[in-house]
């Protein structure tokens, strides 16, 4: 146990950061469980405490009789300093252990961005880096999430991946564990073990071969017990699946301060440039039933007065309306206020967000992507400009008057006409504000343009894309610039080199992790806030390398290259993905799942809407 | 509205946690336990409670004091006080609930005075001069305001000051001092017996409060 003394607490930001010691935070003795897991998060605990997968798994792993997990998050930089200065290593909430003594050590990832914070607690925790670095006493060093799914810039950083959902894959694991601990074999061996568990991913099993040029050749098993394929998990019935009754409530605020309530995971949209479209499917929901006996127990458990529904599109809830009426009298009766993120605005969601948001009017967000009907189509945006003004009228006339508007810049196809068909659908919407008779709308009209640049990722359709460079990326930000003047209308845009770097990592290859390992030790750490953001030492350390990031996010890939994460199966074929990228080029959309099965490959799940 | 004084402990393991977090934390558990607390009118209720003199941020407290206003009388104050242990995280912990009706308590505004214990680590040589300290007509120090650094003179507002335990390299005072609405830091004694007596190095490292008192009217 490490004792972190006051005058180290009392000098840094945000001391309870460190402390732990939260309502419903589990704190189990070390000498009654055989299997200790350490739960890392690589960024700082707010944003951390805020991430609904890490709280599933945290009360799943810890309601095994025979397994502890503890909570450990990236210090920030002010405590990295004192740790290093009193010879601190990194440690856990709960017990204040050290992360290097638990059996596991597992990192979620949840962006590219936060790669370089994995060394980064590696190094504060003394760990070695590389997986052919460590002995028989080190941690197994294990990782999830949706970066996951191609992550083979980490592919030497970690010794194995668990693809897909978590809740049965990780218990599966921990029952592996308990097999092996007090059996004297090799750490090598247990990988051999669970090498074979669907969902499993051992990269130092496979040898992965290049041509000249930098593409992948091959990508080969190199022991009998690793599959050629690796497929991802779902879990087939939600409603059976381990929900937590507690969630830790910080005693601080974090971002998303508030009940979490997963209504259902994957989305029946298939927005081309969406992963996350792809990569949950099929779409599966929670019974209504299941939802509100969550939801009252998550209230009595944590006394929070705020909750939120999750998934990725909550209109898409089949039956939202009746579900929305028995959880709106339990909010009410019980003093809590729902949020209802990705609502479509129709006349219901308008009714039912004045009902639920008495007081404060906050801001409504649209995301039509793109300006024009025409990259829309391409993206499989299924909605048109009369959809967008009719919501955003019915929201100003619902007394809204803040309207966020979503935009993506760099998508295939795109041209200055699509790029500046932004600033006229704004206009459009600022237009229809001010055609609302001055009683039957609020005041002081907010628009916000928010333009995010758009970076391809595997496991969609634009997979084989080439991303438009930084410099491109600020010109079609400046020409938005200068079309959206209006005070009423602010403009926002997202730093493009982030997005580039992004784009390098999201398709990386294993040759990368030398890369990330040169910029961690020139500095690079918390790539994702901007005051930390380093891209001068990143492009030292490509050129260091010897690596040029161009190769991984400037070039058109032909439609038969073989992919880093080509070993890697979602469940969506690359057949389907193929097909979806010509609809794209000629601008076809295709029905959502429910309208019509457009045959992805999902059906291999035997569940979800493929079977409604 | 009944209203009850709640006498409660903060210890180590929750001594980072801020004021406003503490009433979060207190709001939040009173939601878990169900108590009929009493809420503000208007379009945003708050439930009805008070701190007395809130802790610096770091500090311990054996006697700390809120009061909480509760829909309905509540009969048994022991039963009520072992249902709120139960909703608190560790570290938070009732003593005793007093109430309000039944006997007449200082109200927290009129609170001016707390003890303390202050904890500072030295270096084991030299020992301050307390008497030469406290003898000083006066006891200078910079002090952070809204308008910036101004000195302040901050003798009027120790009322004892003493060494109560002297260990190899660490040192326990006593300070009874002002605190309320004018309010003395009991850190800031010990920057002050630093500037003052160079020869003594001392470094603050936590305090714990004992006491609360107003000269008006008992407390609790």
């Amino acid at each position: 146990m490490i004792n972190i003394s006051d005058k180290i607490l009392s000098a840094v930001e945000k001391p309870t950061r460190y402390t732990g010691g939260e309502m419903n935070s589990v704190k189990k003795d070390a000498n009654s469980v055989i299997t200790r897991f350490a739960f890392c998060f690589p960024d700082v605990y707010e944003i951390g405490m805020s991430h609904l997968g890490m709280k599933i798994l945290y009360h799943l792993l810890n309601s095994l009789e025979d397994v502890s997990c503890e909570r450990v998050f990236t210090p920030w930089p002010d405590m990295q300093e004192k740790m290093i200065e009193h010879h601190i290593p990194l440690f856990s909430l709960e017990t204040k252990e050290e992360v290097s003594k638990f059996d596991f050590v597992g990192f979620t990832l949840q962006y590219e961005m936060s790669y370089s914070n994995i060394l980064n607690m590696l190094d504060l925790a003394h760990i070695p880096f590389l997986s052919e670095e460590r002995g028989e006493e080190d941690p197994f060093i294990c990782v999830g999430g949706p970066c996951a799914y191609n992550s083979e810039m980490l592919a030497d950083f970690y010794d194995f991946a668990m693809l897909g959902e978590g809740e049965e894959i990780i218990c599966e694991v921990m029952e592996a564990h308990k097999a092996w601990k007090n059996s004297g074999k090799s750490k090598k061996e247990f990988l051999k073990t669970i090498a074979q568990i669907e969902g499993i991913y051992v990269p130092s099993f496979y040898d992965v071969t290049y041509f000249e040029d930098g593409r992948v050749k091959s990508i080969v098993p190199n022991v009998p017990e690793a599959k050629p394929k690796i497929k991802k998990r779902i879990i087939k019935d939600l409603d059976k699946v381990f929900y937590p009754d507690e969630l830790v409530v910080p005693f601080g605020t974090i971002v998303h301060d508030r009940i979490m309530l997963e209504i259902f995971r994957g989305c029946i949209r298939g927005c081309r440039f969406c992963q996350a479209g792809y990569i949950y499917r099929p779409v599966r929901q929670k019974n209504a039933d299941t939802l509100l006996s969550s939801a009252k127990n998550l209230i009595d458990s944590t006394g929070y007065e705020e909750m939120s529904l999750s998934s990725l599109s909550t209109s898409d809830y089949t039956h939202l309306e009746e579900f929305t009426e028995k959880l709106t009298e339990m909010t009410e009766r019980e003093k809590v206020s729902l949020s209802l993120p990705s609502l479509r605005i129709d006349n219901f969601s308008i009714g039912l967000m004045q009902q639920v948001q008495k007081i404060r009017k906050s801001g409504l967000t649209f995301a039509p992507e793109s300006g024009s009907q025409r990259l829309r189509d391409v993206i499989n945006k299924g909605i048109c400009e009369e959809d967008v003004v009719r919501s955003a009228d019915l929201a100003f006339r619902g007394g809204w008057n803040n309207i966020k508007l979503y935009f993506m810049i760099g998508l295939p196809t795109e041209t200055d006409e699509d790029v500046l068909a932004i600033a006229t659908l704004a206009r459009k919407v600022w237009k229809t504000y001010h055609e609302i008779p001055k009683d039957q709308r609020a005041k002081n009209l907010r628009i916000t343009v928010s333009v995010s640049s758009f970076v391809p990722k595997p496991f969609t359709p634009f997979q084989w894309e080439k991303q438009d460079k930084t410099e491109e990326f600020e010109r079609k930000q400046n020409l938005l610039k200068k079309e959206l003047t209006d005070k009423q209308i602010s403009f926002k845009w997202h730093d493009s080199k982030t997005s580039s770097l992004e784009g390098v990592f999201a398709r990386s290859d294993r040759r990368l992790g030398k890369v990330l390992l040169a910029a961690y030790q020139y500095g690079c750490k918390f790539d994702s806030w901007d005051e930390y953001f380093r891209p001068d030492l990143w492009q030292k350390a490509f050129a260091d390398c010897g690596i040029d990031p161009d190769f991984y996010n400037r070039r058109l890939r032909s439609d038969d290259e073989i992919f880093p994460w080509e070993h890697i199966d979602i469940g969506v074929s690359k057949k389907f993905f193929l097909s979806e990228k010509q609809n794209a080029y000629s601008e076809q959309v295709t029905p959502n799942c429910r309208e019509k099965c457009a045959g992805c490959g999902a059906t291999c799940f035997d569940g979800g809407v493929c079977y409604e | 509205m009944s209203k009850y004084r709640f006498c409660y402990a903060k210890e180590d393991g929750v001594k980072y946690v801020s004021h406003l977090d503490f009433i979060r934390t207190v709001e939040r558990a009173m939601k878990r336990g169900h108590f009929p607390v009493a809420h503000s009118q208007g379009f945003n209720p708050h439930p009805s409670m008070a701190v007395a003199v809130p802790l610096s941020v770091g500090l311990t407290s054996k006697c700390e004091y809120m009061d909480i206003g509760f829909d309905e009388p509540m009969d048994n104050l022991e039963e009520l006080k072992e249902r709120f242990n139960a909703v608190l995280p560790e570290g938070f912990h009732i003593l005793e609930i007093k109430d309000l009706e039944k006997e007449e308590l200082a109200k927290f505004k009129f609170i001016d005075i707390g003890e303390y214990e202050i904890y500072v680590e030295y270096d084991g040589k030299t020992l301050p001069d307390i008497e030469k300290f406290m003898g000083q007509e006066e006891i200078v120090i910079p002090k952070r305001s809204k308008k910036g650094l101004s000195d302040v003179d901050i003798k009027p507002l120790i009322h004892e000051f003493y060494i109560k335990e002297q260990n190899d390299f660490s040192l326990i005072f006593f300070a009874k001092i002002a605190a309320g609405q004018v309010n003395l830091k009991p850190q800031l004694i010990i920057t002050a017996l630093c500037k003052y007596q160079p020869e003594f190095h001392g470094e603050f490292l936590s305090a714990r409060r004992l006491k609360l008192i107003s000269s008006e009217k008992v407390c609790f």
